[in-house]
């Protein structure tokens, strides 16, 4: 029986502690490869999240119709969905839930894939929670490649009101890298300009 | 609150799970011939006990209520929170389209307020109507003697010719108009206990979702306060079932509902005195509907019961603890109150030091001179 | 009596799991297996619509497994098969799904399946008969009381 490795319960017990791991030390990145066994590090993390009690929302139609019935997430739209899967090669182009000051937690977790996660000619500095104290004088460098200058446009919009926001999570074919809304990102190299 | 860190306490907390254990397994002392509890022992020849577990424990998985029992050495309450604590660990796959109880593959089928009911009345296994006198027979009972019962029942009972279907009393005094209309089908999604919090006006779905895994004792201590003139409800039981019920999902190919199973379930349909209805229409008998897995009558009843007096209570204002929402759906829970009561007896050390400080200090205040 | 495919789970399991766990092993060894809904065990939401008012609510949760995947034969053929079953066991799901692709599409084999069905539909028939048992040897009939005064005990 053909089965692809990330669904298998190891597997999905690896990628959720390395998650784990990426959100509480946001900006260190993170490889699945020895997990992945082929698939994208986004399908994996999928894989490991959703069931029948989560809400995804696909506005760039990455899913095909046999993904939807092997993840059993339910169908929602960017306005309400938990969890938001996306190209982030693309501009985002929607509004995602940010939460509410009784359930700040309830605002999104997007899931972004792109061209390679830890290096790349975006240069990102970031500071907060899990971050300062630690690395070069509590900072933390992430190079990024292939991620439209909108994304973090709109974060710094949607995160604005915190503890209102949404938490991202970067990935590449196989690397992983968390950007929660409690970490402040400035960007010393930007390919466009 | 504090507790106090358990420090020194992991020596005698392992000594009391291995002297309770020794208990457990104390009958096999200088006894070659004992042997353990069998599973199937206790689904069978202590049914409602098993019924009482999986009922409270509010997940239909009898082998594991008989296990429960076993462990726990027969303490339903803990049995109870044993079997919850086992379905916190499932994910939820779906839910069931609302199912028909009329399609029970009934084993009994009682009703106090008629005599002739569509397909007739059915004792099945009960003892309402045996002597209470002990079986001292059983004392001693040879497993050949055991083994020769169910065997000599099932060859002297007759072939059976039963009507296919038995429609429901409430039916027939509905369509006579003697009961409320039913509303409009409503779309609404029942209210989830297992994901949602009780908070206070809760529908009615809330409310039977939670009698129906409500501790037996304490239902029937509300609705006997009830019956016995603490409430209103003078109630005859229209009908009580007892049996089967197919639990059907779509298939996940064809999309035609599908048999997956089947649970044992109690049912309890009871007509209550009449009143006038709010706009001053025909008066009509007032329902009570109790529901419970497993056969566990005394529960469906109760339930009913409180779900009459609780309909009262909303919408007239309860007159009596039975009748108020707030004090039967939060205090009819076996682990909560189990629980509750039971953590009374985990170290309290810091918060009674200060008690006892506060205690001393104020009588010594009341000592001094004036 | 043709045993419907909406009753198939209910014959099947009448039988001892390990005998399905086989028979389905045998049945999809020439196969190739695809996964469409993944062998799980989990739990069910009873939903019930109450005597009363016919209103909707929960009575409580049963153990459910389920699974759906589909079946392709060395010749192109192909089968889709899915279960949901009161279990709490995601390897029963799977093979009660084989048996139900192998059985729906006539797969080689599926005599053997059609006859479990048929020998696990009598078992479950017996099952019926002794509960009928049950009721009809505790019927009550008021007949036999004639014109005697009534007996009405209240309370």
């Amino acid at each position: 029986m053909k089965t692809e490795r990330i669904w298998q319960a190891d597997t999905q017990q690896r990628v959720f502690r390395e998650l784990v791991e990426a959100f509480s030390r946001p900006g260190t990145v993170h490889d699945l490869t020895d997990w992945l066994a082929g698939s994208p590090a986004q399908r994996a993390v999928l894989a490991s999240l959703m069931d029948g009690e989560t809400t995804l929302a696909d506005p760039h139609a990455r899913l095909g119709a046999a993904d939807w019935s092997l993840l059993q997430a339910r169908r929602g739209t960017t306005e309400s969905a938990r969890y938001v899967v996306a190209d982030g090669r693309r501009a985002p182009g929607f509004q995602p839930v940010l939460g509410t000051l009784e359930s700040p937690e309830s605002g999104a977790t997007l899931l972004i894939e792109v061209a390679a996660v830890g290096s790349g000619p975006l240069a990102l500095e970031l500071a907060g929670p899990g971050i300062d104290g630690l690395g070069i004088d509590g900072r933390r460098e992430l190079r990024l490649d292939g991620l439209h200058p909108d994304w973090l446009l709109r974060r710094a919009d949607w995160s604005a009101g915190f503890p209102l926001g949404v938490d991202m999570l970067l990935t590449d074919a196989t690397r992983i890298v968390a950007l929660p809304r409690t970490t402040r990102v400035t960007i010393t190299e930007n390919p466009l300009t | 609150m504090s507790y106090v860190a358990i420090k020194g306490g992991g020596h005698a907390i392992a000594g009391a799970a291995a002297v309770t254990e020794y208990l457990r397994t104390e009958e096999g002392l200088g006894n070659p011939a004992a042997e353990p509890l069998a599973i199937d022992t206790i689904l069978h020849q202590l049914r409602h006990l098993v019924d009482r577990v999986v009922s409270e424990g509010g997940v239909y998985h009898p082998q594991f209520a008989a296990l429960a029992i076993k462990q726990s050495l027969g303490d339903t309450l803990e049995a109870a929170f044993a079997l919850r604590a086992w379905r916190s660990t499932r994910p939820r796959l779906s839910a069931t389209p609302p199912l028909d109880t009329s399609r029970m593959r009934l084993i009994r089928r009682i009703s106090s307020a008629f005599k002739d009911i569509p397909g007739g009345q059915m004792l099945g296994p009960t003892p309402d109507y045996a002597l209470r006198l002990l079986r001292l027979e059983l004392m001693d009972e040879s497993p050949e003697a055991f083994r020769a019962v169910a065997r000599d029942w099932l060859e002297s009972c007759p072939e059976a010719q039963l009507p296919d279907s038995f429609p429901k009393v409430l039916d027939a005094l509905r369509a006579e108009g003697l009961l409320p209309p039913l509303g409009a089908a409503r779309d609404e999604t029942p209210f989830d206990i297992t994901r949602e919090p009780l908070v206070f006006p809760v529908p009615r779905s809330a409310a039977l979702s939670t009698l129906a895994r409500a501790e037996t004792g304490s239902l029937l201590a509300i609705a006997y306060s009830n019956m016995r003139g603490y409430g209103d409800v003078h109630p005859t039981v229209a009908e009580l079932r007892v049996g089967y019920l197919p639990v059907l999902l779509p298939h996940p190919v064809t999309g035609e509902l599908t048999e997956a199973g089947e649970v044992l379930m109690t049912e309890c349909e009871v007509v209550a005195m009449y009143a006038a209805d709010e706009a001053g229409g025909k008066p009509m008998f007032t329902v009570g509907y109790g529901v419970c897995f497993g056969h566990n009558e005394v529960k469906a009843i109760s339930m009913a019961i409180l779900d009459r007096a609780l309909q009262k209570g909303m919408q007239d204002g309860p007159e009596n603890p039975s009748e108020d929402p707030e004090f039967v759906l939060l205090h009819v829970d076996g682990v909560d109150s189990m629980g509750f009561a039971s953590h009374y007896k985990m170290p309290h050390y810091v918060t009674f030091q200060s008690d006892l400080d506060r205690l001393r200090t104020t009588q010594q205040k009341s000592g001094e001179p004036a | 009596m043709v045993t419907e495919r909406n009753n198939w789970i209910r014959a099947l399991t009448a039988h001892p799991v390990p005998d399905l766990h086989a028979l389905a092993e045998r049945l999809a060894a020439g196969c190739e297996v695809r996964l469409s809904r993944l062998p799980q065990a989990g739990l069910g939401l009873l939903q019930l619509a109450d005597g009363a008012f016919h209103e909707a609510y929960y009575l409580g949760e049963f153990p459910l497994s389920t699974c759906s995947l589909e079946l392709t034969l060395a010749d192109g053929r192909r089968a889709e098969g899915g279960a949901q079953v009161m279990a709490d066991d995601a390897a029963l799901a799977r093979s009660l799904a084989i048996l139900d692709a192998v059985l729906a599409a006539r797969l080689p084999g599926w005599e053997t399946v059609s006859g479990q069905v048929q020998s696990g539909a009598a078992l479950r028939d017996e099952e019926d008969s002794r509960r009928c048992a049950m009721l009809a040897a505790t019927r009550v009939d008021f007949a036999l009381l004639g014109n005697a005064g009534e007996d009405d005990d209240e309370d």
